[in-house]
């Protein structure tokens, strides 16, 4: 990769990158540090990663910069894993609309996505917000593509029960 | 549910398992809402907005990458091409070593020797010198310009071999 096609590289993807690290990692700070330090990284691999291969490499990088950050206990994450999912949510529910219009949506959707695991949250982030195609995730993740279908199936499934509990969803 | 799931994937695509799923969600209330839910989840989802990564955060970026000088590249250049270096003169001395040990021996008397043989070195290179030089005065000088002045006024100087064809110079 050259430097103008590095340029090019970051200017198209570092909102993305950005956008990935805080979701993952809910602290802007560190999502901050964690965008630079995968972006400063594509810079040092350039010669080795082609243009077209920049996207995978840069969310296979910032995903692992930010399981690293978790896993060294640098960020205050939930673990979702195995709780159970109840479909049980109050009878006065506001509904999308009513929570767009009040600012709420955005803050509620956060706090859903936070009480998943940083796994379970990573394929719905890369999957539904990002709309990466399977193969790209299931290599940024380095995992089968069975088991990354499995696993966002099961990520949908307890992302759509706590925002029906929240009233997100009708 | 897993049909519903591949349906939100792309995956159900023969038109018999489409089929089946519509005719399925008409009659179950159940799995019509958990994908209406699912659905609506995903539109959610893909209508989040990007949050931009700041401006101050991306000028350090170009600062610690394509603006950052690349003295440093050079001078890691630099610092390699010396660390070579040491380690072929290191690799030389110890095939040196290993090849000649009395002449390049550690201790003591080793030492002594070589210096011994560095100033024979020196005396020969210098005897060498003075006799190659001595030659050429007596050539240049004496046998072509000063001996035939001298000669005027009956002195001679001792010629060079080659001009003295077995005489004896004579004063």
């Amino acid at each position: 990769m050259k430097e103008t096609d590095y340029e090019s590289v970051v200017a198209m993807y570092k909102d993305r990158v950005h956008s990935y690290a805080m979701t993952i990692l809910r602290n802007p700070a560190e999502a901050q540090d964690t965008a630079q330090e995968a972006l400063i990284r594509l810079w040092e691999h350039r010669a080795s990663v082609p243009v077209e291969g920049a996207r995978p490499w840069l969310m296979r990088t910032t995903h692992n910069l930010c399981i690293d950050h978790i896993r060294r206990g640098k960020v205050r994450s939930e673990i979702g894993n195995g709780e159970e999912v109840v479909d049980a949510r109050p009878d006065s529910a506001p509904g999308p609309q009513r929570l767009a219009e009040s600012g709420d949506l955005r803050r509620l959707i956060d706090r859903a996505l936070d009480a998943l695991s940083p796994d379970d949250r990573a394929v719905i982030v890369m999957r539904e917000v990002q709309a990466l195609p399977y193969g790209e995730i299931a290599a940024a993740l380095e995992m089968p593509l069975g088991t990354l279908k499995a696993r966002l199936h099961r990520a949908r499934e307890r992302l759509r029960a706590r925002l029906y509990r929240a009233g997100v969803t009708p | 549910m897993e049909l519903f799931h591949r349906v939100l994937d792309g995956d159900l695509m023969e038109a018999t398992e489409r089929q089946g799923m519509e005719d399925h969600r008409v009659v179950c209330s159940e799995c019509a809402e958990k994908t209406a839910q699912l659905r609506e989840m995903q539109d959610l989802l893909r209508g989040m907005a990007e949050q931009p990564m700041p401006d101050d955060a991306v000028d350090e970026v170009w600062d610690r990458t394509v603006r950052a000088p690349r003295g440093r590249t050079q001078r890691g250049w630099r610092d390699w091409r010396f660390a070579a270096a040491a380690a072929i003169i290191v690799f030389a001395t110890w095939i040196g070593v290993k090849q000649f040990p009395v002449i390049n021996g550690t201790g003591p008397d080793d030492e002594a020797m070589r210096a011994a043989q560095e100033v024979r070195m020196v005396l020969q290179l210098t005897a060498n010198a003075l006799k190659r030089s001595q030659e050429v005065a007596f050539r240049e000088v004496f046998a072509e310009e000063v001996s035939p002045a001298l000669q005027k006024v009956g002195i001679l100087w001792p010629r060079t071999s080659r001009e003295r064809g077995g005489d004896e110079g004579q004063i």
